[in-house]
Formats: structure tokens, C-alpha cells, sequence
């Protein structure tokens, strides 16, 4: 029996050479501080100019690698620092940086005593591109709880969903930034009137539209006293059924916090004022545009006998078709996008133009500008830049015209801007009709959880930005700020 | 269970007390020295008394011993290599003896066969008797993985290295069928059980049935051929100990190197901009990547060297007990072993291990017991413990996440503590989510398997020599369960996807891609239960001569499966049973005429009233020339030389469905009345399988040409085969029955397959001693080689689309003819189909010179995935005490393509890794513009065109590896006995250690053509082993 014991213990020999399956933590992100006792130096930092958001490179010794304890500032501004490998700083140029950039850094120890603090002789000049920006977002990436609720923006304020944006230009002339906002929650049928009021940073509730089963659009008659809503009924489907009101208006002096109707006529889908007055709207029934005759001089008008300038189910071949309206700022045409009715159908990729007769106040025949009628079932891979029928777009949305300051003095200064909901990018459409994608799309691959296309990046129009679902679009002139709405947020697009 | 040790411990005290008995009324002492033929004395002779097991002395350094016994007993000297003597007692006090040197005689060496223990040179059909010692030489948990090259007439590869599943899939002269069941009938002990949990040192002899006369008895299921196994039995004498530690450390054979981070980067930005379109990372991303100054956006991270250990460390310790008397005789083994996985592990858990880890004890005792002198009664209890230990995240999602996830897709975890995670857009409509390697491994909980085995054999054996001399009556009970413990410890951490931009305020946006899961615990078993009978009728004699033998045995098995029924399924619980009736008459003349002839008549409840019952003859016959008198007068070197030859048929019956004779239905929702586009859907019932009520037995029909051969006094050996079969009636569904017939789905099944195939196996051995040297060189090959004869399959207008007149599992794809030189040469070239194509694409052979290449332009190219030749060869020296072994083993005939998000560079976008093979190696404009160039030109997001199974991605899946070098020292006698030792060997042993093949991106036996599989490993193994 004694011989057993030699083999127990030549097993437990053999078993104790083995060792644990324990190592360091690879996941743990570790550190090391600048080194109190040596001093801390600085050389020089790269690149020298830049636009928000550059990569900014400050070179020297005995940084340490836990960026808390860097402190970098842009003329006083903090700028984000992302990481040091003890010789060289990577941090970020601010928001809201100076034109020209005072740049200081100072670095801690461990305990977060002073090692360094040193301003650059250099300066950081800010360069000037366009670049996507997120004014405001609230999404808790956890639960996936997007809050609709007017309130202060740092207050837990929120439109996460807006499918339109209109300016205030009467506020706005007065020097106070305001857009309205219809909330719209991915199919629910729960319409209140918000304003986003940039200035104060809050957005408000100006009035819920619980008479009106749904609305799509609001609009100013010129001079901007009167709002005109957009409205459907359901039921009045037939043109000059009077039984129903299909336009509601509200009145500045009452802060548009009630509405009367306005207009008794059959189902209104979006509707467009030109600069003389006239109205012309789309209705359900069969794409059909109307012009509103806007009979008797009591409201609600009674539409009996509207004017039939065409029918864009006839035109485009589509059923249940009808029309976003987009008037030129000069009133010589009107724009036309299409909607079929089913978002996640898709909508006809074509842009439609129809010049406006003000002698006989008359809309003529649509003819396609951009886009082809057939490819309304574009996929998001196989969206084609292009000009006129060559361009290819995948799901167009909203809307509205921007200056653009290298047309001056031509006959048409303005060109087409354009959400691509499904095919997540903002589309420019020159007067010439040559389509380029202005943002969105960009090849950030880092987004993979969004699909190809999408994601959500600030940053350059091409190099670097996405968007999810962008809808609403409007732009202000005054700063030439373009405002869309995308991913659940208020982006904008402009040279900080 | 109870019952079961019940019965155990009342053997146990009969064996106990037969031992106990011996030791009285000793009354004289013998005392003498013991030497060998050259006087030289012998040391640790087992010197016994007979018939009085347990009780005996040893002979001491000078040969010299002392025993006290009582009168008129007879001693007996036993010694390893020795011929044993016995030496009866008189009246003398001195006993000297002089033992002799046993020779091995070729009339002697027995093979164990279907019915039982036969003389090798009475054997007439293909039959490879294994030497057990080179089956033991395998760092691993199984033996099926010492088969490939130690075991001619075996085609085996191991496919995966993870511990518990890292057994060797095994074929007896390849692959004959396409349809179900093609692996061979595994007998332990006689009845039908698993090879791989079977500890290896418990088996005494280990033989391959190849051919149809061999495995006829076995008619049923012996047509993909017969491993039989038996395992130690005790013998009379003193107890003797066997003990074996041993230790391995395991490392992987191969592992896939990948290219950096940075050449990575550059690699993918080209495969953008080479095909006009724009870098995914811009200038300012790519030097972040390079001056790793955004470690969680540009993360550079080498997954292999975070997630994996360098090695892994495995034991094994056995220990067996043996011996016993005249009336009853026991071994009794105990073996454990521990096999390590090479995950690393996270040190905040605890409580429990995530790592993968596999251990089984196995125990077993066989106690024969003589009920009386022509009566044995043999009884087997074994059985096995397993435990198998996995990381929460499935093997294959670990290993195609590490390997598909490159060094830049994601950090392991960000900074505020947030899991990373990828998701990947395999195509427009196909989103999934991937969790990095690390979480996998380390955080996903763990699960566990349990096993548990109880085998149970009953021997009875009654020899009726007093009725006639040569008539035997055997009968065998077997019952064994199984059970399986599944313990799926599930839990997974909430998961983030990023933007790889930083906002404004320098914060990464991040969202939930998957959520949390806290741990939950989900159990499922599986259980079998297996009975047998067998009871057998010997009858064996020689007259003058001619030497008869017949053999008649009835057997009966079920089978049930006795697992967790969560379908509820009625079928399940239904016994599977066979029964059978076989023989076997042999006749010999001198040992120069043999002629066997055998039968298997079997049913099986697989098969309609009618159909179930099959007839399997065969017949071999032998001559031995070796023992006609011209050449033993004249040429003596020659102490065999038999031709074999045999042809029969054997049957199986092991379809993918069971009773395919009945019809079974289902609910189904789609019956439409009315006329077209009108919507009157209504439930109903349809067919889930239609009824064949024909089908019955798939008959293998074998032919098999032999030689064995003995020269020289064993100097040289050898056995060669040549085979020829053919399987008919082979089960497959009419997948091309016209729509008139009304069935759409559920087509019937018919015997309408043929399978022809032929090979060779054999094996040959030296083996001379040089002075003190023992030299022993020996090979052995299997090739094995088929063809489809019969296929239900639909026409083709080009015969090499067709399965017919191929190989089953053959390699399939387009003929590359290398890359586009230039667009004239597109231009120039017949139009390929598949997509775009650019200079630096794949140029495709027009097969049938219709000038497009299409899908009619695949043809069979290289051979099949599974190896179609396997051989082995090896050395051993043994010199003194020390002993020298090499053995080589090698495979071929063996093509695959790779694929897959590894192999093909940027298939998925960033989802997917690059090898460092491709560095330098694939076109690229202006830098390598080689029409040969081993990587076409880089495209993101896959490219239709190049990224398909063709000969440019055909790889030889041929190797040769070091399997085993061992180098082992026993100790001399003289030590030993001071320390009351009869034996003592230390050894090194390095399995794997070198492979050569041209493949060499990862183990070309695993057979992956994505590489994605847990390694096979290479190891050096420290033993030692022990006897008393």
C-alpha cells in the first residue's frame, strides 16, 4: 500500500505543475499619471487651423495617459480631450470657439495638483465648411424612451418626431428665432401645434388641434398675421362637398391658440399660398389640385365649385397620389413631391415642377424636373446622383428653397432642398436640376447598427455625416442655417 | 442502480474470498535461484504456487528466492518476455530453474473476430488486429484520435480541438454512401457503445472487421464495417498493479495570423478606393489608428492574444488492479483526466468558471468467476462521469467572432464601462448582431454538460466437452444507460453600437444594440438505454487435420431513447429493436486450406411486414502457402503467406426517418376554395411524409483480395487488401417525382441510390534486433475512392453537373484561369455573369464554350473535403532500457475552398479580417499587378464575381505530421526490485509537434473551409508508469 502513496504524490506533483487560467484584465483601460518630479513640456500642437471637431495634436513630454487630468482650452472654451500617450495630446476643437484661438493646456498629477500649464504662442484659427450639428436630442439609449413635451431644451424639452418646420417671420423679423412644429409620433394621431423658439431655448405648446382628426401642414398667409392649417377629415372625398371644414385658420392677436374653419371643401392634404394670395391645395381623392375659389365673403368659405387644375393620379400613374406643394419664393412655380400615402411603401422618387399662370391664377401641367416616376421603390444602395431624370431618390419627404450666394444676379437664386427620408440624406436640386446629396450618407462605417446609410454623425456633410429618417427641413435666412429633423432630434446644418 | 450494486459487492466478496482461501498450511520452505538460458540470473520473477493466487515471492537481485509451501504443490515462474515454468513439488528443498525466452510464433498470434479469439492464421477475412500500445499514444481524451495512421483500413479526421469534443470522426475504408449512417459499428465487449469515453489503457485488444465475411454475423449493421473491443481481464496469479500519471501541455498546431491594424486600415480604405469609391477613414482617422491616440474610436486590438491563452494544460492518471485464483479473477481500473481550454478568464468572476474544461473519471471491473469447471461466468460493470465545462457563448459563435472580428472594428469595452459590440449588415434585409470575443468568452455565464454512463455486461459460458469435445455454449446480457445533464448558465451584459465620430463635446453617441440578460438557468437531460442479448452455440475441432468450427448465434437488441420529450412526440418512446440470426462454419486443412462461410439473417422494425427480414451470406476462402510442404522443405524463410479472398453482403438499415413505411400527417392552413385571387383559406391536414412501403434494407455488396504475410522469423510482416464494393438501394427522398403526382414537400423515400467504391489498405512492418538494439520500422496506408452510380436527380444537359459518375462530397466550382490582366482581356474573354468585372477580378473558364460563364460552368474540381487516403508510417528503437518511437502520419486526397468573412477579404464591410497571407499577395493597381496573384483585387462588401467557390480558392487539404515522437526510459531491474518494483517507465512524449502541408493558414484536418473551429493542438506529454 505504501507504493500507492508514490503515486498519489506523483499525481499531485504532475497536478501542481498546472497553472491558473487568471491574467491581467484586458478589458480595463489603464493609466498612467504625468510624473510630479519631472517637468512637464510642451512643444508645439498641429494642425494650426480647423474647423469644430478637428483632431488637434499638442506635442511634449510627461503628459501622463489619463486625459481628466488634461485640460485643454480654445480662447477660454474647453476643448473635449480624448486621449495622451504621455508625449502627444489628442483633443478636439470646441464649439463655439474664437475666430482666432488662444490655446492653453494644463496638466495635473494624480492628486490633480497643477504640473503644467502653458499657453501656445500659436493660434488656432477656425476654418469655414459646413457641418452637420444636433441642436437637441433627447433619446435614452438605454430603454430607447424618446419624451415629446414642450419645455426649456436644457429643461427636458423635446420634439423627438416633426415631419414639418415652419418659420415665425414676423418673430423673426423682430429678431426672435422661431419655428412651429407639428408633433407627429410615427403614426399616432395626436396633432398639437409647438413652437421651438431658438432664442429662449424652450420649445412651447401653442395649441392641440383636437378638432381635427389629422393635419399635416400649417402655413402663413403674407404678412404673417394669419396661420392657415391644413385639414382632413376623413370622409368629405368628394371635391365640392361643403359639409366639412378642410382649412382652419388661427390669429396672431390670440397667440393661434384657438382656430376657426376657414374653408368648407373636400379632404386637404397640404395646400400653398402663392405671394398673391391664391391657394391652391391636394387632396386625397384622387391627387387632384385645386384652387381654392374662396366664394362669398363670409368665413368659412364654401368651395361648392373649386377649380380642378389637374390630377397628379393621372399624371403620375399612381393611386392614391397626392401632392406636397413647394411655391418659389418669386411665385413663378410651384414644386411639387408625392406622396402615395404609405410611408414605408415608398413615394414616387420624382420632383415635379408646374409654372403658375398669375393671369388666370392657374397652375399648368407638372413636368417631371428630377427623378423618374417609375423608381418610386428605389432602395437606399441604388440612389444615383444624377441630373434631372438621371438622379434617382429614394424616399423624398419635405422640402423648402435656400439662396445659394454663388447665384447672384440670375434668374433663379435659390436652390431645392430636399430630405430623403429612406434614403437618409438631404438632397440639393439646382434651378439647372443637377441633384447632388448635400449631407448625409457619408461612408463612417462605425454605424453598422443603422444599416449601410444611416447612423447618427455630426461632423462634415459628406466626410462625415448621417442621419436616420431626416423629414422636416426649413431654412433660416437670416443666418443661412438649414434646420431638418432626423433621428429623433433638431439638426442643423451651418458654418459654426 | 441499486440492484446494480447489490450484485457488485456480493462478486466482489466472492472474489475477495476465493483470494482469502489460499494461504493455509504452508509447511516446507523452497528456497533457489532463477536464470536464463545464458545462467545470467533473472530479478522480480513472479514465482507462485498454482491454483493459490495472491500467496507468492519475487526473485531478488541475484535470481534468488524463498517460499514456504506445502507438499506435492507446484510452483510457478512467470517473468515478462519469458516462456512461464512450472515446476512440481516432490520432496526436493532447492528448486533452480532456467526460464526460456518466449518467441513469438506466427502459428500462435491470435486476433480477436467477430466469434471470439481465433488463430491469425485460421483468419480468411479483412481483419486489422491494432497494437494497443501505439493506440495509447494520444494527448488527448480519446483514442479515435490515434486511429488515423496507427489503423489500416481507418479513414479519420479530428475536426475541432475543444476539450469534450475533441474526438475523431472515423470511416472503415472511407465513405460509401451518401445517405444516413456511415460510420462504423462499434462493439466494446460485444455490445454496441461509444468509442470516446472509453479509457484507453482498459483495452486489451483493439480490431478492425473490413471486409463482408468478417462482418456478416453482423449483418444488420455491419455494412460501413466493425471496430471490436475488449478490455482487460484478470489473470490467475499474484495481484498486479498497474499506474500510469501523465501531464500534457497543449498549444494549438495552427492558429490563423491576421494582418495588423494598420495594414488592416490600409487594406480597407483601398478596397473602397479601387473600386471608385470613397475611403471609408479619412487621412486625420487613419493616423489616429496609427498613433493610437483614439483608443476607443481607432481601437488596434490583437483578439487572438486577449482571448487566448498560449497554452493549456492537461493530466491523465490511471490505475488498474489485477489478479485472482482458479475459481475467480478480477481487474479493476479507476482512470481521471483533466484537459484544460485555452480561454483566458475574467478575474472579477468568481464564482464560477467560464473557461473550457473537460474531465472524466471511468471505471470498470470485469470478475470471472468458474462456477465450475466447465462453467464461467464473466461480469463487466464499467461506466463513466463526465464533466464538460463551455464558456455562456457557443463555440462557433466564439470562433467565427474571433476570427472575423479584425483589430479595428471595436474596443472591448469603452471608457464609461460599456460593453462594445458590433452589428453586421450581411445584406439589405439581414442585420445581426455580434458580441466581441471577450464578452463571449468571459461574460456570457457558462455551461455545463454532465455525463454519466453505466455499462453492465453478463458472460456466461458452458463448454460441453463432456457431450463432445469442441461444443461451447455462450449466452451475453448487456444493459447500459446513458444520461446527459445539460446546465446552460446564460447571461449577457447590456451591449452598445457607437457612431465612430465624436460629438461636439468630444462624448462617443452610443445605443443599446443589445439588451442585458441577468443569468438565467435553463436545464434539458438526454438519456438512452440500451439491452442486449446474445446467445451463441461454439462448436470447434481438429481431426487429424481438418479443422472444423461452426458458430450459430441469436442476438436481440433494443434500444430507447429516453430524453427530455419536449415535442411531446409520441415516437420518440418507441423502442428501436433488432433481431437476428447468424453463423459461421469454417473448415481448414493444415493450416494451408481455408474456407468460411458465414450468414447474418436480420430484422429490423425500420421496415414494413415483409420487408424487414434481410439474408447476408458471405464467403472467404485461404490458401497458405507458407505450409505447403515445397516450401517449407525449400524456402523456409517464409513462415506465412495466405491469399485471402472474400465477397458477401451486408445490410443497414439506418435511415434519417424512422418507419418510412407509415404515412404521417400535419396541420396545415392553405387550402383555398374558390376561384383565383379569391382568399377562402382553410385548415386542413396534409401529408408530413408520405408513406414508401416498399423500402427495406440497403445491401452493401463486398469483394475483398488479400495477402498476409511472415518472413524471416517475423522479420518482415505484412497484410495487403484490395477492396471493391458496392452499396445498393441506398435511401434517398424523390426530390424529382413530377408535380402529378400531387406531392410537393413531403416526397416518399426510396432505395433508388448506388454508391461504388474501391481502394486498398495494408499495412507492413521490419523488425530486426541489431545486437542489443530492437528495431521496428512499419507503415501502413488506406486509400479508398467512390463513385454515385445512382442518384435521383434532375437532367442536365452537361454530365458534369450531375452527382452521377462523381464522388460522394465532391468539391464543386468554377476553373480560374487567374486574374484580368487588363480590360482587353475582358473584352477578349467570354462574358462572366456574376457581376461587374474589373482588371484584377477572377477570370473564369468557359467550360462549355458557350461564351458566358454561368453556373453551367461549374464543374467537379480538386477531390473531396474529407480525405480519401490516410496513411502512416514509424520508427522504434529500443536499446536497454531506453525506447525510441517516431510515427508520422499524413492524409491526401483532400481539396476544399476556403470562404467565408475571413478568407474572402472584406465580404461584410469592416465585419471580417484579413489574413497576413494577403499582404503583398493580392493585385493591386500600379503596385502588384500579377495575373497569378494569390488575392484578386480588394472589394468591399463582397464581389458576386470573385467570391465564390472556384479552383483559385481551392486549397490542398494534404498534410504529413509528426503525430508522435516519444522517448521513454525504464529503469533497470536491479533498481526497481530494491524499491519492490517489477517495472518503472518514465517518458516524453510530443504529439503533432511538426506539420507540413501547403496549406498553412490553419489545420488542414480540421476540414474547415472558414477556419472558424477552436484549433487542434500539439503537445508534450511527461508520464511515468508504474507496476508492481
Amino acid at each position: 500500500m505504501r507504493k500507492l502513496h508514490f503515486f498519489v504524490i506523483a499525481l499531485a506533483v504532475l497536478t501542481l505543475a498546472g497553472c491558473s487560467d487568471k491574467g491581467s484584465d484586458p478589458a480595463a483601460w489603464k493609466v498612467t499619471f504625468a510624473d510630479p518630479n519631472k517637468e512637464v513640456q510642451f512643444s508645439d500642437f498641429e494642425p494650426k487651423e480647423g474647423v469644430v471637431r478637428t483632431s488637434v495634436f499638442i506635442h511634449g513630454s510627461n503628459f501622463g495617459t489619463d486625459e481628466s487630468k488634461i485640460l485643454v482650452t480654445f480662447n477660454g472654451r474647453n476643448a473635449p480631450v480624448i486621449a495622451s500617450d504621455g508625449t502627444t495630446i489628442h483633443c478636439m476643437a470646441p464649439s463655439g470657439m474664437a475666430e482666432k484661438n488662444e490655446v492653453r493646456v494644463k496638466v495635473l498629477s494624480e492628486e490633480g495638483e497643477e504640473l503644467g500649464d502653458y499657453v501656445f504662442d500659436d493660434f488656432f484659427i477656425r476654418g469655414a465648411v459646413p457641418q452637420v450639428h444636433t441642436l437637441l436630442r433627447v433619446v435614452n439609449e438605454e430603454t430607447g424612451e424618446k419624451p415629446d413635451s414642450p419645455g426649456p431644451f436644457d429643461g427636458g424639452g423635446s420634439c423627438p418626431c416633426s415631419e414639418f418646420y415652419l418659420f415665425d417671420p414676423v418673430l423673426r423679423e423682430q429678431g426672435e428665432k422661431v419655428f412651429y412644429t407639428i408633433t407627429r409620433y410615427k403614426g399616432t394621431y395626436q396633432r398639437s401645434l409647438r413652437a421651438v423658439n431658438l432664442t429662449k431655448r424652450e420649445i412651447t405648446n401653442v395649441v392641440d388641434f383636437s378638432r381635427i382628426q389629422d393635419t399635416f401642414q400649417v402655413g402663413f398667409t403674407p404678412g404673417g398675421d394669419t396661420l392657415l392649417i391644413a385639414a382632413q377629415t376623413g370622409d368629405n372625398l368628394t371635391i365640392g362637398a361643403t359639409d366639412k371644414a378642410d382649412m382652419y385658420y388661427a390669429l396672431r392677436s390670440e397667440n393661434f391658440s384657438k382656430y376657426y374653419e376657414y374653408n368648407m371643401g373636400c379632404i386637404m392634404y397640404y395646400f400653398c399660398m402663392m405671394p398673391d394670395g391664391t391657394i391652391f391645395y391636394s387632396t386625397y381623392t384622387d391627387g387632384s389640385i385645386i384652387r381654392m375659389n374662396k366664394p362669398g365673403t363670409t368665413l368659412p368659405y364654401r368651395d361648392s365649385d373649386p377649380t380642378v387644375c389637374f390630377n397628379m393620379q393621372n399624371v403620375s400613374g399612381l393611386s392614391s397620389a397626392r401632392a406636397r406643394l413647394y411655391p418659389h419664393p418669386t411665385g413663378k412655380y410651384v414644386y411639387m413631391i408625392l406622396d402615395t400615402g404609405y410611408a414605408w411603401l415608398g413615394r414616387s422618387g420624382c420632383l415635379y415642377r408646374c409654372d403658375y399662370d398669375p393671369v388666370n391664377k392657374i397652375l399648368k401641367s407638372p413636368i417631371v424636373i428630377a427623378g423618374s416616376k417609375d423608381a418610386y421603390s428605389t432602395r437606399p444602395v441604388d440612389l444615383a446622383e444624377g441630373i434631372g431624370t438621371n438622379a434617382k431618390f429614394c424616399n423624398l419627404y419635405d422640402a423648402c428653397f435656400m439662396k445659394n450666394p454663388e447665384y447672384v444676379g440670375r434668374e433663379d437664386e435659390y436652390d431645392f432642398m430636399m430630405t430623403d427620408r429612406f434614403g437618409q440624406c438631404i438632397w440639393r436640386v439646382t434651378p439647372e436640376g443637377e441633384c447632388r446629396v448635400y449631407a448625409g450618407r457619408s461612408n463612417n462605417t462605425g454605424a453598422e447598427n443603422y444599416g449601410d446609410y444611416t447612423g447618427f454623425i455630426d461632423g462634415p456633410l459628406l466626410d462625415a455625416a448621417r442621419m436616420e429618417e431626416p423629414m422636416a427641413i426649413a431654412w433660416d435666412e437670416k443666418e443661412d442655417v438649414l434646420y431638418f429633423s432626423a433621428n429623433y432630434a433638431i439638426r442643423y446644418i451651418s458654418i459654426e | 442502480m441499486k440492484k446494480i450494486l447489490s450484485v457488485l459487492l456480493v462478486l466482489l466478496g466472492f472474489a475477495a474470498s476465493a483470494y482469502s482461501q489460499s494461504s493455509k498450511g504452508a509447511n516446507i520452505e523452497i528456497t533457489g535461484r532463477v536464470t536464463d538460458e545464458l545462467g545470467e540470473p533473472l530479478i522480480g520473477v513472479s514465482v507462485t504456487i498454482k491454483n493459490r493466487p495472491g500467496f507468492g515471492s519475487m526473485t531478488d537481485v541475484d535470481g534468488k528466492y524463498s517460499i514456504k509451501v506445502a507438499k506435492y504443490s507446484t510452483l510457478v515462474f512467470s517473468y515478462i518476455s519469458f516462456e512461464t515454468a512450472e515446476v512440481e513439488l516432490e520432496d526436493q528443498k532447492v528448486v533452480n530453474v532456467v526460464l526460456s525466452e518466449s518467441k513469438d510464433n506466427i502459428l500462435d498470434q491470435a486476433v480477436v473476430t467477430a466469434t471470439g479469439v481465433q488463430k491469425k492464421i485460421t483468419v480468411t477475412g479483412a481483419v486489422s488486429n491494432v497494437d494497443v500500445g501505439s493506440l495509447q499514444k494520444t494527448a488527448t481524451s480519446s483514442v479515435t484520435n490515434a486511429l488515423a495512421g496507427n489503423v489500416p483500413g481507418i479513414i479519420a479526421r479530428q475536426t475541432t480541438g475543444q476539450p469534450g469534443d475533441n474526438v475523431s470522426e472515423f470511416w472503415i475504408r472511407g465513405i460509401s454512401t451518401f445517405g444516413a449512417g456511415s460510420s462504423a459499428l462499434v462493439l466494446v465487449d460485444g455490445f454496441e457503445r461509444s468509442l470516446n469515453e472509453i479509457n484507453v489503457e482498459d483495452i486489451q485488444d483493439f480490431t478492425v472487421l473490413k471486409d463482408a465475411s468478417a462482418t456478416a454475423i453482423y449483418g444488420s449493421r455491419g455494412a460501413n464495417g466493425v471496430v471490436l473491443i475488449t478490455t482487460k481481464r484478470g489473470a490467475e496469479g499474484k495481484t498486479k498493479l498497474n499506474a500510469k500519471v501523465e501531464t500534457s501541455y497543449n498549444a494549438p498546431t495552427m492558429m490563423p495570423k491576421f494582418v495588423n491594424g494598420i495594414d488592416y486600415i490600409h487594406m480597407l480604405n483601398e478596397s473602397r478606393t479601387t473600386r471608385s469609391q470613397q475611403a471609408i477613414y479619412n487621412d486625420t482617422q487613419v493616423r489616429l489608428f496609427e498613433n493610437g491616440l483614439d483608443p476607443e474610436l481607432y481601437p488596434n486590438i490583437d483578439w487572438m492574444n486577449t482571448v487566448l491563452k498560449k497554452g493549456t494544460q492537461s493530466y491523465r492518471a490511471n490505475l488498474d488492479l489485477s489478479g485472482g485464483g482458479k475459481t475467480a479473477r478480477y481487474f479493476i481500473s479507476a482512470s481521471y483526466l483533466n484537459e484544460g481550454g485555452m480561454y483566458k478568464s475574467d478575474q472579477a468572476v468568481n464564482d464560477y468558471k467560464t473557461n473550457a474544461n473537460y474531465s472524466r473519471l471511468n471505471y470498470r471491473m470485469n470478475v470471472d468467476l468458474n462456477l465450475t469447471t466447465t462453467t464461467l461466468l464473466s461480469v463487466g460493470v464499467s461506466g463513466s462521469l463526465e464533466k464538460q465545462n463551455q464558456p455562456g457563448g457557443s463555440s462557433s459563435e466564439i470562433w467565427e467572432s474571433l476570427l472575423a472580428y479584425n483589430s479595428s472594428i471595436t474596443p472591448i469595452k469603452f471608457k464609461d464601462g460599456k460593453w462594445a459590440s458590433t452589428v453586421v449588415q450581411f445584406d439589405e434585409n439581414n442585420k445581426e448582431a455580434r458580441v466581441n470575443p471577450w464578452v463571449l468568452v468571459t461574460q456570457m455565464g457558462y455551461n455545463e454538460t454532465w455525463k454519466n454512463k453505466i455499462q453492465t455486461t453478463l458472460n456466461f459460458t458452458q463448454d460441453f466437452h463432456f457431450v463432445t469435445p469442441g461444443l461451447k455454449f455462450l449466452a451475453r446480457v448487456g444493459f447500459d444507460t446513458n444520461s446527459n445533464n445539460i446546465s446552460s448558465h446564460f447571461k449577457r451584459p447590456d451591449l452598445w453600437g457607437y457612431s465612430k465620430s465624436r460629438e461636439g463635446d468630444g462624448t462617443i453617441h452610443k445605443w443599446m444594440a443589445q439588451n442585458e440578460v441577468l443569468m438565467e438557468i435553463n436545464s434539458s437531460s438526454q438519456g438512452e438505454r440500451r439491452e442486449y442479448l446474445e446467445a451463441e452455440i461454439h462448436y470447434d475441432r481438429t481431426f487429424n487435420g481438418h479443422m472444423v468450427g461452426a458458430v450459430l448465434k441469436y442476438t436481440l437488441d433494443k434500444f430507447t431513447d429516453t430524453s427530455e420529450n419536449l415535442d411531446k412526440s409520441t415516437i420518440q418512446s418507441i423502442e428501436r429493436r433488432h433481431q437476428g440470426l447468424a453463423g459461421r462454419f469454417t473448415y481448414g486443412w493444415k493450416y494451408r486450406y481455408f474456407i468460411d462461410f458465414n450468414f447474418g439473417y436480420n430484422g429490423s422494425e425500420n421496415f414494413a411486414t415483409g420487408k424487414q427480414y434481410g439474408f447476408f451470406p458471405a464467403f472467404s476462402v485461404a490458401w497458405n502457402l507458407a505450409e505447403e510442404p515445397f516450401i517449407k522443405n525449400g524456402f523456409k524463410v517464409m513462415e506465412m503467406f495466405k491469399i485471402r479472398y472474400s465477397y458477401g453482403k451486408v445490410g443497414n438499415d439506418q435511415l434519417s426517418i424512422r418507419y418510412p413505411y407509415l404515412s404521417s400527417f400535419k396541420n396545415t392552413t392553405g387550402y383555398n376554395f374558390g376561384d383565383i385571387n379569391s382568399d377562402n383559406k382553410y385548415d386542413g391536414l396534409t401529408y408530413n411524409n408520405y408513406a414508401s412501403v416498399g423500402i427495406t434494407w440497403e445491401i452493401s455488396t463486398k469483394h475483398d483480395v488479400g495477402i498476409d504475410f511472415s518472413f524471416a522469423n517475423g522479420m518482415v510482416t505484412g497484410t495487403v487488401d484490395y477492396f471493391d464494393e458496392k452499396r445498393d438501394g441506398i435511401y434517398m427522398q424523390r426530390s424529382f417525382l413530377p408535380h402529378s403526382v400531387g406531392l410537393t414537400e413531403s416526397v416518399p423515400y426510396a432505395n433508388s441510390g448506388s454508391v461504388r467504391s474501391n481502394g486498398f489498405d495494408g499495412n507492413v512492418a521490419f523488425n530486426k534486433k541489431f545486437g542489443n538494439v530492437n528495431l521496428t520500422v512499419r507503415g501502413n496506408m488506406t486509400y479508398s475512392k467512390n463513385e454515385i452510380l445512382e442518384y435521383d436527380e434532375a437532367y442536365s444537359r452537361y454530365d458534369y453537373t450531375r452527382q452521377v459518375g462523381h464522388r460522394v462530397g465532391q468539391l464543386r466550382g468554377l476553373v480560374s484561369e487567374g486574374l484580368f490582366k487588363d480590360y482587353d482581356d475582358i473584352r477578349n474573354s467570354p462574358k462572366q455573369t456574376f457581376g461587374e468585372v474589373a482588371p484584377g477580378d477572377i477570370k473564369y473558364k468557359d467550360i462549355n464554350g458557350d461564351g458566358v460563364i454561368d453556373n453551367n460552368d461549374v464543374v467537379p474540381i480538386g477531390a473531396t473535403v474529407k480525405p480519401n487516403l490516410i496513411y502512416g508510417f514509424g520508427v522504434s528503437l529500443a536499446w536497454k532500457g531506453l525506447d525510441v518511437n517516431l510515427h508520422f502520419q499524413g492524409a491526401g486526397k483532400s481539396s476544399f475552398c476556403m470562404e467565408g468573412a475571413v478568407s474572402y477579404p472584406f465580404l461584410n464591410g469592416t465585419w471580417g479580417n484579413v489574413f497576413q497571407d494577403a499582404v503583398g499577395n493580392y493585385w493591386s493597381k500600379d503596385v502588384n499587378e500579377d495575373p497569378n496573384a494569390k488575392y484578386p483585387r480588394l472589394s468591399y462588401n463582397g464581389n458576386a464575381n470573385n467570391y465564390r467557390p472556384s479552383t483559385y480558392w481551392m486549397r490542398e487539404g494534404s498534410y504529413l505530421r509528426l503525430k508522435t515522437v516519444e522517448i521513454g526510459y525504464t529503469l533497470p531491474k536491479r533498481w526497481l526490485s530494491a524499491m519492490h518494483f517489477t517495472g518503472l517507465r518514465i517518458y516524453v512524449m510530443g504529439t503533432n509537434l511538426l506539420t507540413f502541408s501547403s496549406f498553412k493558414l490553419w489545420d488542414p484536418e480540421m476540414g474547415s473551409t472558414t477556419g472558424q473551429q477552436y484549433p487542434l493542438s500539439k503537445s508534450v506529454t511527461v508520464g511515468l508508469t508504474f507496476n508492481l
